[in-house]
This record gives structure tokens, C-alpha cells and sequence, in this order.
């Protein structure tokens, strides 16, 4: 009963947000700088220059910065997703329309299931239709000669918003606070890449922290190897790494709703 | 015909956890009957317990202790339950954003209702409300007793057996209460169960068949509306005719139009100024009980008086 109700509701009110639109924002003037801002050029079908916005730049210094500015739209884009999307379980729980859902024949199963995937579902379609809109540009400019599809890297993204996805749901669950869950998230993107280092702490409690999160520098290093790597044959192993996050976010979403279950308004 | 119990609880209890080693006493072994076809209503001071009871009976909460049902079957056991509740909160709140219909359209969807059959669904029970005009205006240009009704229509939706109202009438206008008042009447003629949850206690007692009183998480009282009344009636109203002079011994009487009415309290001071006015050769033009309302019964219950 009410297969995709809430699934639609979380759409809308993702849609309604101004910190999604600064999302779908930079996404159409990154697509639109790609098209008009840069042109490759290239001599017997060997890229040797790149011209941004009028200036020539040689192959390697051109694709670099390409590299550095793909890099960090993305991690806006994240960011601001993160923002966004985090505190939609806590202000969920919060809203006293709560109670008239929960006397609805919904389980509460279903109910905590369809949130989770009208999150997800928006963010992999956002992924998609930017990551899509870039590699038809870049089919357009090359010809077809970049070898990585910029999807891919843009799913690597969706797996970190996977499991990110997960955590806001468990302490939106718990805190129902949408201020905790942002802050939780950001700080563990932003410190996403010292995470590792704790092993090394010597401190038996610390050192077993970043077990309890998927791997999360590797999957940056991995999409920046296919932002990097896009024009390259280089073999970049992902299932690994995706089975690794479905498992995390597996067992953090079920932890998430066995405390959904339980929660009483 | 024997009435089958629509809601049944059996010593209910619930206790909060306030901090260590510290708890609260919301509700203590509360056990009432509620048959098929009432109106029941929960009354009680702030805190006593009332949005409790209706919590765990709508699966919203657990209890500590106790069972409770709905027709026969434990609460909690089965979501599909629900099919047969709608439920009213008090402070009824949606998405100002969104309009009446979409916002039945949402909560439809989510009873298991599509198509055809959820539009039929929406206008029918818009109309019942009375805001099949406004159906497609934003929620935000309502009125705060629009938004009551469209509470009311939304409790509608699945064509409920059992009609949960927390203060139904709140924020709506005298006319509106009378609107409100009349449906109720008619969903309770309908066979529906309603357990009303109220302050004004003067609306209660124009439509309430049954009531229960919770004080500090107990139920002090249950029973008939009307039987509670008659029982507490003992005060009575003594009018007699003709004139009557300045000796009239312990009765304080008071002109009312051309007669002389006092005011006497129980049975053997109704026999006292009988004989009284006997002995002085008065006659009795009438003797009426003074019902008691219900705000006396309440006050009675909550104060111990």
C-alpha cells in the first residue's frame, strides 16, 4: 500500500530546498562551461591543446586544471547534497504529520524504505543526468575517444552519498535533529581523507574507528583516478569498492530501521 | 442487539523514563469499553493521561503493562489494522505548500487508495468537510478552522471504523462547531465508533453517549453520560406559589417572576422544607432536580470535591 507515496514526497521536498537548486545550479553552469568555455583541439587525433574561455593551454597543463576544477565541483556538489539531504529523516520524524502517517495501513518498514529511497533515487538521478549531460558534450568534442565514462566517476559519488545517506538516517533516527546529521557528515567528508591514519594512532579506541566506515579516501582517490584518467586505457578496479559500500550501507541502513521500528512519537 | 467492543483496554499502563532513575506515571492500569456505534469521551485536566491512551491505541506507542484492542484484535499486532482508524490530531498541521487535494492525494496514497476510486474518495469526503470549493487552493491561505476540517477529512479518507478527534472543534467558529457537531452525530449514526478528545466540555456533553475521566494517568470515572448526571443530581429546585412572608426559618427563597423558588441540596432537605412549607400551609407549585453539567461532574472527579 502507498508503494511510492513518500518515495514522491521526499522528491518534492528535496525540490523545494534552495540548497538543492545551488546543486542543479552548479551542474547546469558546469554543463554549460564544458560547451562553450572549452574546446579541444587536436592534430591527427592526438589531443595537444586545450582552449578555455579563448585561452590556448598545452595538453598536459590544460587537462590538469580540467582535472582540479572537475575535482572540486564534485566535492561541492557533494557537499551541498549532503547539506541538503541530511536532515530529511530528522525533520521527518519531527514534522507532527509524523503521527497521521503512522496511523495509516503503512508499515513502518515501508515508510523508513521509501524515505531512504526517495534520498537516493534523487541523488542517483541527479548523478545520472549530469554525469550523462557530460559525456555526450564529451562524446561531441572528442569524438568519442576518452576511454572512462564520467558516469562512472559519479557513481563512485553516489556510493559515498550511499552511505552517507545511511548515517543522516540513523541519527536523524536517534537525534531527530537535521543539525546533527549535517554535522556529522560534513566533518566525516571533510576528515574523510585522515581517517586512515587513526589506525596508525597507537590508541586501541581510536585505531578501530575508521573501521567503522567504508572506505571513503579510496573511493575520492578512485574518482579522481577516472577524472584523471578519463583519456588513458587505464584499468581501474571498482566492484571491490562497490561491494564494500553496499555492505556498510547495508548494514548501517538496517541498523537505521530496526531503530525506526522502535520509535515511539 | 448485543454491541461488539470496538475498543477494549485491559489495565493499560505507561511509564516514560524522565531521566535517571527517575519515571513518569502517564497512565495506570486504565481499563475501559468502548462498543460500536458510541461516541466516547476521554476527558481529563492537562497531563492526565489522555494522549496516551489514544497513542497506544492508534500503535503509536507502546505500553509498559496491559493489553488493548480494537475489535478483538491486540494493537500493534497487524499494520493492516489501520484500515480501520482515522485519527485527528490535536494540532493538525501539513505541507502549507500543498493544496487540500494534494495533500488527501498524499495521504490517500498512503491508505492503499489510487486512480478513480481516490479522487471519488477526496471529493466525497471534501464535501462532507465542506471544502470541496477550496479543494485546489494552497493550505496556506486557510483559515485555522479550514484546516481543522481538512484534519477531519483526511481521518476520513479510508472510510474508518473507528474515528479517533483530539479537540475537534478548536479553532473553528460557533457555526463551524455546529458543522462539526452534526457530522460527528452522522458518522456515529453510520455505525462509526468516535472517541473524542476534548476541553469544552459543554460540546462534549451535547454529543458525547459515554464518557471516561482520567486523572493523574487513573480513570476516575466511565459510564453513560446521561446516568452520571442522573446520579449526580440531588440538588432540586422548590417553587411555590402565593405570597410568603419574612419567616421562612433556614430556606433562603428568591422571587422569580410571580413565584418564590429555593434552592435545596439532597433528598432530606427536599423532605425538611416540605414538611416546612406544609406546617405554614404553603402550597408547592413544583419541584424540579437541578441537573448537574458536566463541568460540575468534571470538577467533582478531578478536585475530590
Amino acid at each position: 500500500m502507498g508503494k511510492i507515496a513518500i518515495i514522491k514526497q521526499t522528491f518534492r521536498e528535496l525540490l523545494s530546498q534552495p540548497i538543492i537548486f545551488g546543486v542543479i545550479g552548479i551542474q547546469v553552469v558546469s554543463v554549460l562551461v564544458l560547451i562553450f568555455g572549452v574546446h579541444l583541439i587536436y592534430d591527427q587525433g592526438t589531443l595537444i591543446s586545450v582552449k578555455i574561455f579563448g585561452s590556448e593551454l598545452e595538453e598536459g597543463v590544460a587537462l590538469n586544471l580540467l582535472n582540479s576544477i572537475s575535482s572540486l565541483i564534485l566535492f561541492f556538489i557533494m557537499l551541498l547534497l549532503v547539506i541538503g539531504s541530511s536532515p530529511i529523516f530528522a525533520e521527518f520524524l519531527r514534522d507532527p504529520f509524523i503521527e497521521i502517517i503512522f496511523t495509516k495501513p503503512i508499515s513502518k518498514t515501508n515508510v523508513f524504505l521509501q524515505k531512504f529511497l526517495g534520498v537516493n533515487l534523487f541523488a542517483l538521478f541527479d548523478f545520472l543526468i549530469f554525469g550523462s549531460l557530460i559525456t555526450f558534450v564529451l562524446i561531441f568534442k572528442t569524438g568519442g575517444a576518452f576511454i572512462i565514462n564520467p558516469i562512472v566517476a559519479l557513481l563512485c559519488q553516489f556510493l559515498m552519498f550511499l552511505f552517507m545517506s545511511s548515517v543522516a538516517a540513523i541519527l536523524g533516527v536517534i537525534f531527530e535533529n537535521g543539525t546533527v546529521a549535517i554535522g556529522f557528515n560534513v566533518v566525516l567528508l571533510f576528515l574523510s581523507g585522515y581517517l586512515d591514519s587513526l589506525k596508525r594512532s597507537g590508541i586501541l579506541i581510536l585505531s578501530q574507528i575508521p573501521y567503522l566506515f567504508p572506505p571513503l579516501q579510496k573511493v575520492m582517490e578512485t574518482m579522481g583516478d577516472v577524472i584523471k584518467y578519463s583519456l588513458s586505457n587505464v584499468d581501474i578496479p571498482l566492484i571491490p569498492l562497490v561491494a564494500t559500500f553496499i555492505i556498510y550501507s547495508s548494514i548501517y541502513f538496517i541498523v537505521g530501521l530496526i531503530l525506526f521500528r522502535r520509535k515511539e512519537i | 442487539m448485543v454491541k461488539e467492543l470496538a475498543i477494549k483496554t485491559n489495565k493499560l499502563t505507561k511509564i516514560y523514563a524522565a531521566g535517571f532513575k527517575k519515571s513518569i506515571l502517564a497512565l495506570n492500569e486504565v481499563s475501559i469499553n468502548i462498543y460500536e456505534g458510541e461516541i466516547y469521551a476521554l476527558l481529563g485536566p492537562n497531563g492526565a493521561g489522555k494522549t496516551t491512551l489514544t497513542k497506544i491505541l492508534l500503535g503509536l506507542i507502546r505500553p509498559t503493562s496491559g493489553e488493548a484492542f480494537i475489535f478483538g484484535n491486540p494493537v500493534n499486532s497487524d499494520w493492516k489494522m489501520r484500515i480501520a482508524v482515522g485519527y485527528l490530531p490535536e494540532l493538525f498541521r501539513v505541507n502549507p505548500k500543498l493544496t487540500a487535494y494534494s495533500t488527501l492525494k498524499y495521504l490517500g496514497e498512503l491508505s492503499g487508495l489510487k486512480g478513480k476510486e481516490l479522487k471519488n474518495k477526496i471529493e466525497i469526503v471534501l464535501s462532507k468537510v465542506g471544502l470541496s470549493d477550496v479543494s485546489h487552493r494552497k493550505v496556506e491561505t486557510f483559515s485555522k478552522g479550514m484546516i481543522q476540517r481538512l484534519g477531519i477529512a483526511q481521518a476520513l479518507l479510508n472510510d474508518p471504523k473507528i474515528l479517533f478527534l483530539d479537540e475537534p472543534t478548536e479553532g473553528l467558529d460557533p457555526l463551524g462547531r455546529i458543522e462539526i457537531r452534526n457530522l460527528i452525530f452522522e458518522l456515529a449514526r453510520n455505525g462509526m465508533t468516535i472517541l473524542l478528545n476534548s476541553h469544552l466540555l459543554s460540546e462534549v456533553e451535547m454529543v458525547a453517549n459515554r464518557i471516561g475521566i482520567l486523572n493523574k494517568g487513573k480513570l476516575v470515572v466511565e459510564g453513560a453520560l446521561d446516568d452520571l448526571l442522573a446520579g449526580e443530581s440531588c440538588d432540586f429546585e422548590v417553587e411555590v406559589s402565593g405570597e410568603i412572608d419574612n419567616n421562612m426559618g433556614e430556606w433562603n427563597f428568591q422571587k422569580k417572576n410571580s413565584s418564590w423558588i429555593c434552592k435545596v441540596q439532597g433528598i432530606e432537605n427536599l423532605h425538611k422544607i416540605m414538611d416546612f412549607l406544609k406546617n405554614r400551609n404553603i402550597s408547592i407549585k413544583a419541584i424540579r432536580p437541578i441537573k448537574t453539567s458536566l463541568e460540575d461532574l468534571f470538577v467533582k472527579y478531578i478536585r475530590g470535591e
